[in-house]
């Protein structure tokens, strides 16, 4: 049996393969912009006086705290709620099975739903092959029920779509 | 007047920044209580399925168009599955290759396999109502003709089913197979990170948005009074889901239940696939919006107001980035003009919230598929390339939603399935 996951990249062309590793390329210069506040920090280091400058005197840190302070309240906002809700549901339909599932579809409803006769709904569930044509609106016009010979009659070919 | 537009443009540009941030965390969270409450514990291995004190009959449904290339392996797949009792009904819907040719050879060499041929190509919902309809059991489990279901999905999905009478649909954990470029693994990080951590969040919450339409097991019972398959919707998966949660059944999410799908690695193919979810979404809030005021339905709130938020956030990243633009090209007025894209540490933190979102998808995936550590190199791309995508396709998909409504019944597109051997 064919392995179940394909990795196969040499199968791409050489335009796939530039184009791919161009776009990967953008990627991660977007990915790093994210970072550049970051980054800034690593060159304030070296240049002393200026994170002083930014970090320090114009309050640049206090930025981040307030930012880190508001996620962290809602962060704890939200998992409250959700594991709250959670905890809340499984305590009020444990053991509970709020109703009794209807356990069987009877045919003559199928039937009735489909628009066919219930007896010849019956015969086809057992069926081994079908073929079923339908009209312009989805409804069932006709269904052949073929039984497999030898000389297999020819499938039935694409019509046209809807 | 001019304060109030002023205080809404202002609240809009932090809405932009904070949407992503805390539906980032909200994810983690629910999906982290999740994983702790429901997925630890020797017992749930993948090889070890629950043990079920019965095995009722299970119909396996295959919607086929155009699968000449896939439906051979996808049954083999289905019969090596050790749950006892089950029939697998293809449904060929009129496919134009051989597909037809190739499920009655397999029809008669397997005993188990029957197949359904439409005679003209009706689309997947039909193909789905018919599979439900032919069949003669009470417990349905439908996969796509080209994705390959784990020989133990079927046991782990009926176990939900069976224990829970509010039980109405099982929605299985898909599983990448398309990995050679690198949108295919991007994508496996998507599946991970961001549709695996959501759908365990949302199970939190207590309604998912949508079942995967690739794999999810059904009680008929559940599908016959939601009315089945929408036949003029885009996206068979999130009407179905809507509907049956609606009608007070639940949806559950069975990680262990694996299943391997192909996925476009094509940009067009992507685009494709992620314009026709957008619009299925879109679909499903016009289609139900109106009855979600109901007291009774409040249990849809959560992923109403989720969506409703994803939808405003991609039209208002749309207008600032619109804006921002402009003022590069032509002065704006000075309480119009964006003053940056990702503002200074906010966007320190947002990066990094993103980075945490993978790693707490990570160790929750890797429970079920083993290396996956190596992907995470990938997945630095996928906010740039899930939050641009989901701006673009949802600004193209809701016009297109509002606009054919109901004009056309869904039919196949045939997707891109990756770069095969």
């Amino acid at each position: 049996m064919k392995r179940i996951v394909i990795n196969r990249p040499e199968l791409q062309s050489p335009l796939q393969r530039v184009t791919t590793r161009g776009i990967t390329l953008v990627f991660w210069v977007i990915w790093i912009y994210l970072w550049l506040p970051l980054i800034s920090l690593v060159a304030w280091w070296v240049g002393i006086q200026l994170f002083r400058e930014h970090m320090l005197d114009n309050d640049g840190y206090q930025a981040l705290f307030s930012d880190m302070h508001q996620y962290a309240l809602t962060i704890a906002f939200i998992a409250v709620v959700l594991i709250g809700w959670a905890r809340y549901n499984l305590l009020r339909f444990r053991d509970k099975g709020n109703r009794k599932a209807s356990k069987h579809v009877d045919p003559a409803d199928q039937a009735q739903y489909f628009k066919i006769e219930a007896q010849q709904l019956c015969q086809w569930q057992t069926a081994k092959r079908l073929v079923i044509h339908h009209d312009k609106q989805g409804d069932i016009t006709g269904v052949e029920e073929t039984i497999r010979t030898e000389a297999r009659e020819d499938p039935p070919r694409a019509g046209s779509a809807e | 007047m001019s304060d109030i537009i002023h205080h809404s443009y202002s609240w809009l540009l932090h809405f932009q920044l904070y949407y992503p941030l805390f539906m980032a965390c909200v994810w983690m969270i629910g999906a982290l209580y999740y994983y702790y409450h429901w997925e630890t514990g020797q017992s749930r291995r993948l090889q070890n399925p629950p043990q079920l004190g019965k095995s009722p009959p299970v119909s396996i449904i295959v919607p086929c168009y155009n699968e000449a290339d896939n439906i051979e392996e996808t049954i083999t797949f289905l019969l090596d599955s050790v749950y006892p009792h089950y029939e697998i009904i293809a449904v060929n819907d009129g496919s134009s290759d051989d597909t037809a040719a190739i499920l009655d050879k397999l029809c008669a060499r397997h005993e188990k396999l029957r197949v359904i041929h439409l005679a003209e190509n009706q689309g997947k919902s039909m193909a789905l109502r018919m599979g439900a309809l032919l069949s003669p059991h009470d417990y349905l489990i439908c996969i796509d003709g080209d994705a390959l279901l784990d020989k133990y999905a079927i046991n782990w999905m009926m176990s939900h089913l069976l224990s829970g009478a509010r039980v109405g649909a099982v929605t299985g954990n898909p599983r990448i197979r398309t990995r050679s470029t690198l949108l295919g693994k991007i994508q496996v990080g998507e599946f991970s990170a961001i549709i695996g951590l959501i759908k365990r969040a949302q199970r939190i919450y207590g309604r998912v948005f949508t079942v995967s339409g690739v794999v999810t097991a059904f009680r008929k019972a559940a599908l016959h009074q939601a009315g089945y398959w929408s036949l003029h919707t885009v996206t068979d998966d999130i009407d179905i889901s809507w509907r049956m949660q609606i009608n007070h059944w639940d949806i559950r999410f069975e990680p262990n239940a694996l299943c391997w799908i192909l996925m476009p690695e094509t940009f067009r193919g992507l685009w494709r696939q992620r314009v026709r979810w957008a619009q299925g979404g879109m679909e499903a809030l016009m289609e139900h919006g109106r009855e979600m005021f109901a007291w009774r339905k409040r249990r849809m709130w959560g992923v109403c107001i989720e969506y409703v938020f994803s939808v405003f956030w991609a039209y208002g990243m749309a207008l600032v980035i619109a804006i921002w633009c402009l003022q590069q090209i032509i002065p704006v007025p000075q309480w119009l003009q964006v003053p940056t894209l990702i503002p200074g540490w906010k966007g320190v933190i947002l990066g990094t919230t993103c980075l945490l979102q993978f790693a707490v998808s990570m160790l929750i995936d890797s429970h079920y598929e083993r290396n996956l550590g190596k992907y995470y190199y990938w997945m630095i791309w996928y906010p740039i390339a899930y939050w641009v995508l989901s701006v673009l396709t949802t600004v193209v998909a809701i016009p297109k939603a509002l606009y054919y409504r109901k004009r056309k019944r869904g039919t196949w597109e045939s997707p891109d399935r990756g770069l095969r051997p």
